[in-house]
């Protein structure tokens, strides 16, 4: 019972090798792909595609065996054996090399999950044999030995005539191969609307691709045979394009190793895009991150990191100073500060190949707007004098307080001057100011009078309306700053005598050249500031901020500041998808000392000397950073672990591909070595023969380039931009797949090489024929043509 | 047309000779010290059961296979050139027919001509002719794989014919035919020898032996008969359409 299927292995061993190869290489694949998508917690369906069209693969390739064993089936039932005795006898010869190659496959399997897991799984987790990878390769083997036991029937049913003809004619489409195509068909239809009714449903996607791949893989021996009739057209009178038009015309020979291979092609082009994608992702995501090719953590404040830059780099080529405080997970609470100066010469175009392009281009905008706002006088050390004169009319001793806020040496810093004026009169006095050793920028100027007024009391708050005539601080005369008072109604300032209720509330002001008429507010105090527009920090914002009522930022201080817009962006460096940056020199000048959360940082190029390096070392600046180590930090937060098992599927579809023409390669080799040998009869000349074997090569190559590349493209335009690849952490750029992304045309183009390449070396493999096995001699009986 | 009619100028060169022809293929001698005329404008009847060598010996004297002993000359060159090939004044009919599996019956026949250099409309016209001699111009467009194992037959004979070659070497060009078509397949060989050709027609069809007008009989690769059957097939001749 065992010697006969031993003897058939023997007698088919090309054929055989080849199923065991197969089964090797799947189970092998779904072992390892399941193995390390478990562990990870990723989606198994990966490698269902794969299972799919080893499905199809195996079947072809038993069906070829069975197509060689079809003289011993006529035999069998000659004999008059039962149905069983010979389904037996047509299962047990390639059930021997399918289950031999499963289990040599599991074993390898065993043998190569830890290396996998170490290469593609984060640190620290390792991927442990359970039972569901074995689980997967018994399912897989269950389902290909009740798809083989199906085959039996035709065996059983074939008109005994054509089992024993030696010449096999071609047959018509029967009702189960035009069953398979039409359910192909529909398949990938359904498959493809419910990719895109419900994107994120990853099985559909995966398994969706083979089908779309043996749906265009069904189609393609048409388009063989278009490219056919083109090559061959007008050219009946030469003879070469004329026998290869006929060939490619009119053979069947093409179509089922071209329909799996195409399918490979297609489940590869899947599975491999979806790794390069994510990669891809994950390597912006890390360079976005990172924002130049060297980042560095700075031990210091900010302001340190931006003197220690100067100070080693005075020309600013090479490193720049930052900021970063990162409070919590909302874009307007992440915030980055760069020394725009310096951004052009040190990150230039590093970030033009991620999603943070425009808003790394834009920060150029921002170093403008920045050195563009307006000059804010700068105070010095030495006297605050004030001359206050009170208005007639009031009824009582004034009794005011001037508060002077102001940044410098200590920060934020105030000075007071208390005062009391008798109505109708005019008091000076004047106060040291201190820590304006380098320099000091005014905040603002509080105005009060008097107590502060009670709501029942209200109406007899009275407040007096002041005239300050001279107001000099460290060298800058404030009468002539452009004051606005903080909260009132746009318009006060100008308010007259007959002032509204309203107006009376909020207080008012006055500019005239030379003095400042104040009323404070009927609270008791009002408070002057410079204009929004001195103020104001210009930003560049990612993400969907939520700005509320005005526009605000805070430095690294965290003062509140207003913020100019320059505009919003889908990724900023550093800051990633969601956050704020500002100029670093900008936000640090009106700031107090940076809070603890600032992390000062700096930024480099990868060039960069190596005294400047250690300078900045020297200075506080830590290990370098590298974007590949904040790209490994993303792929762990993301996952993606999980999608590499994507690498296991591409390889192994196209292997299995590529094994199942080898099947058919030997069956077409022996067809073209006799036609070969009757062209030499009727005296073909060489030349002749080798340029319609190069015109039938070429064209099957451009046609299967041209099936493979579009079925390539139609699955991941129809099917991967619709799946849900990764979990996206909070921040980082969307993971978008448009089909012009340079990972998915390298996944496409590579697969659609590697099928051409596929398809040209079978091709003159199958016409690569011995002279002497080309003989005319060779032309006898049993090799009956056709 | 020129090139098919090499070496039709001298009836003496097409006379095909084997002589002391012997093959071995691996220690098995096939043919053994075979020597025959096959003479132009003649019909060559050789004979033999099953296995007994007229394949092989029609591949020796058409330059397919390369003696290992004696040889096989047309006129004063060898058959053998050394390829495998055979010479282009050699025209066969193949036991297995050897048509080319993709290509129409009108096909199969013109590129025949083709290879020759013949033009293609040219080619076509003689193609139709040919295959009209053997009743097969409604199959003409078909593709080979469609017909019968006699009509292919009969494509392969008008594909020989057609050339015009000096020496026909036809292997059981009737094994699938019935006798009406048999009897045609006879005259047309019988017009080739009239036209000064020289027609072999292997066969262990007794019919087609008496209709030849010299047969060999082969028995395990040795010659064992020789007999002219000239008269027999003059008195027969008359019967033959
Ligand atoms: N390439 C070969 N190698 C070895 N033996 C061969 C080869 N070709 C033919 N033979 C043997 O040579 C002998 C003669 O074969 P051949 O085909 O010439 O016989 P035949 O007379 O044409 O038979 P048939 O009437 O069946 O066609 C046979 O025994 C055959 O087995
Ligand atoms: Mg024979």
């Amino acid at each position: 019972m065992i010697a006969a299927p031993v003897d058939g292995l023997r007698v088919r061993r090309g054929t055989h090798a080849i199923i065991f190869a197969i089964a090797f290489i799947t189970s092998t694949g779904t072992f390892t792909g399941i193995g390390v998508a478990r562990e990870v917690g990723a989606s198994v369906p990966v490698v269902l595609p794969m299972v799919m069209l080893v499905l199809v693969a195996l079947l072809s390739c038993t069906a070829e065996v069975n197509r060689e064993r079809r003289g011993d089936f006529a035999l069998m039932r000659l004999r008059g054996w039962s149905s069983l005795r010979i389904t037996a006898a047509v299962l047990a010869e390639p059930a021997l090399s399918l289950t031999g190659g499963c289990v040599a496959g599991l074993v390898a399997g065993v043998g190569m999950l830890p290396f996998l897991a170490r290469a593609w799984l984060p640190d620290g987790t390792s991927a442990s044999v359970g039972v569901w990878p074995f689980a997967a390769v018994l399912v897989e083997l269950a389902l290909v030995a009740a798809a083989m036991a199906a085959q039996v029937v035709p065996v059983l049913r074939r008109p005994m005539t054509e089992q024993i003809s030696a010449t096999e004619r071609p047959r018509e489409a029967g009702v189960v191969s035009t069953f398979g195509f039409v359910l192909v068909f529909f398949g990938s239809v359904v498959g493809v609307y419910q990719a895109w009714a419900d994107p994120g449903a990853n099985w559909v996607v995966h398994a969706t691709s083979c089908l779309l791949g043996l749906a265009a893989g069904m189609l393609a021996p048409w388009l063989v045979r278009g490219a056919g009739a083109w090559q061959g057209a007008g050219r009946r009178d030469a003879v070469a394009p004329h026998l290869a038009a006929s060939r490619i015309l009119r053979s069947s020979g093409v179509g089922q190793p071209l329909m799996v291979l195409v399918a490979a092609a297609t489940v590869s082009c899947v599975a491999l895009g979806g790794v390069l994608i994510v990669n891809q992702w994950a390597g912006d995501a890390g360079r976005i991150a990172n924002g130049a090719p060297v980042f560095m953590r700075y031990q210091g404040t900010p302001q340190q990191a931006l003197d220690a830059t100067r100070a080693a780099d005075p020309d600013g080529q090479w490193a720049l100073a930052g900021a970063t405080v990162f409070d919590d997970d909302r874009p307007e609470s992440r915030r980055v500060y760069l020394d725009t100066s310096r951004y052009e010469d040190v990150v230039g175009g590093f970030l033009d190949t991620t999603a943070a392009r425009e808003g790394s281009h834009a920060v150029d905008e921002l170093r403008e707007t920045s050195q563009g706002l307006p000059e804010r006088p700068v105070m010095s050390n030495g006297r605050w004098t004030m001359r206050v004169a009170v208005n007639e009319s009031f009824t009582r001793l004034a009794e005011l307080t001037f508060r002077l806020n102001y940044v410098g040496d200590r920060g934020a810093d105030v000075a007071f001057i208390e005062i009391a004026v008798p109505p109708g009169q005019s008091r000076t006095k004047s106060v040291r100011i201190t820590g304006c050793d380098d320099r000091c920028l005014i905040r603002s100027l509080d105005v009060e009078e008097g107590r502060p007024c009670a709501q029942v009391t209200k109406d007899l708050c009275g407040r007096p309306k002041l005239t300050l005539d001279q107001v000099e601080a460290g060298g800058v005369d404030l009468t002539s700053q452009p004051w606005v008072l903080e909260g009132a109604a746009p318009g006060a300032a100008g308010a007259g005598p007959d002032a509204t209720d309203a107006v009376a509330e909020s207080g008012t002001l006055n500019l005239i050249p030379g003095r400042l008429e104040v009323r404070p507010a009927r609270r008791g105090q009002s408070t002057l500031m410079p204009p929004t527009e001195l103020l104001a920090l210009p930003v560049l914002a990612a993400g969907e901020v939520d700005w509320g009522q005005t526009p605000e930022v805070k430095t690294p201080g965290g003062d509140h500041r207003p913020a100019e817009l320059v505009g919003t962006y889908a990724a900023l460096p550093v800051a990633g998808a969601g956050g704020v940056l500002a100029d670093l020199a900008t936000a640090l000048s009106d700031s107090s000392p940076a809070v603890p959360a600032a992390q000062a940082l700096i930024l480099a190029r990868d060039d960069i000397p190596a005294d400047v390096m250690s300078a900045l070392a020297a200075a506080g600046a830590e290990e370098p950073v590298m974007p590949d180590e904040q790209s490994s930090n993303i792929s762990a937060a993301a996952g993606t672990a999980g999608v590499q098992v994507g690498w296991v599927v591409a390889v192994c579809s196209l292997m299995v591909g590529l094994l199942t023409s080898l099947v058919y390669i030997a069956r077409l080799r022996r067809a073209h070595a006799q036609e070969e040998a009757v062209l030499r009869l009727l005296l073909v000349p060489t030349p002749t023969r080798a340029a319609a074997n190069r015109r039938e090569v070429w064209t099957l190559a451009f046609a299967s380039a041209v099936v493979t590349c579009a079925a390539g493209y139609l699955a991941v335009v129809a099917l991967l931009t619709r799946a849900e690849l990764v979990d996206v952490p909070a921040n980082q750029p969307a993971l978008e797949s448009p089909i012009g992304s340079t990972s998915l045309l390298t996944a496409i183009a590579l697969v659609t090489l590697g099928c051409t390449l596929a398809v040209i070396a079978g091709g003159f493999l199958a016409r690569h024929v011995r002279h002497d096995e080309a003989s005319p001699a060779s032309l006898r009986e049993g090799t009956v043509t056709p | 047309m020129n090139a098919q009619n090499a070496g039709a100028s001298s009836i003496s060169s097409n006379t095909l000779t084997m002589e002391g022809v012997g093959l071995d293929v691996h220690g098995v001698m096939l043919l053994d010290d075979v020597s025959m005329r096959f003479e132009a404008g003649r019909m060559t009847a050789v004979s033999g059961p099953s296995g007994s060598g007229k394949t092989t010996l029609l591949s020796v004297a058409g330059g397919l296979l390369k003696p290992t002993r004696g040889t096989a000359s047309l006129g004063s060159t060898l058959t053998w050139q050394g390829t495998g090939d055979p010479p282009p004044q050699v025209a066969f009919v193949l036991q297995v027919y050897g048509l080319v599996p993709v290509l129409s019956a009108r096909e199969n026949v013109a590129l025949a001509l083709r290879a020759r250099g013949v033009s293609l409309d040219e080619a076509e016209e003689h193609a139709d002719e040919a295959l009209g001699r053997f009743d097969l111009t409604h199959v003409g467009a078909r593709q080979v794989e469609e017909l019968s194992g006699g009509q292919m037959q009969r494509v392969a004979l008008s594909r020989a014919l057609v050339v015009q070659a000096p020496v026909v070497l036809a292997d059981e060009p009737t094994s699938e035919l019935d006798e009406g078509n048999r009897d045609r397949v006879l005259s047309e060989l019988r017009r080739e020898a009239d036209l000064g050709r020289t027609v072999v027609i292997a066969t262990h069809d007794p019919v087609i032996v008496q209709a030849c007008d010299v047969h060999h009989a082969l028995d395990e690769g040795r010659v064992t008969t020789f007999e002219e059957t000239l008269a027999a097939t003059r008195q027969a001749r008359g019967t033959l359409p």
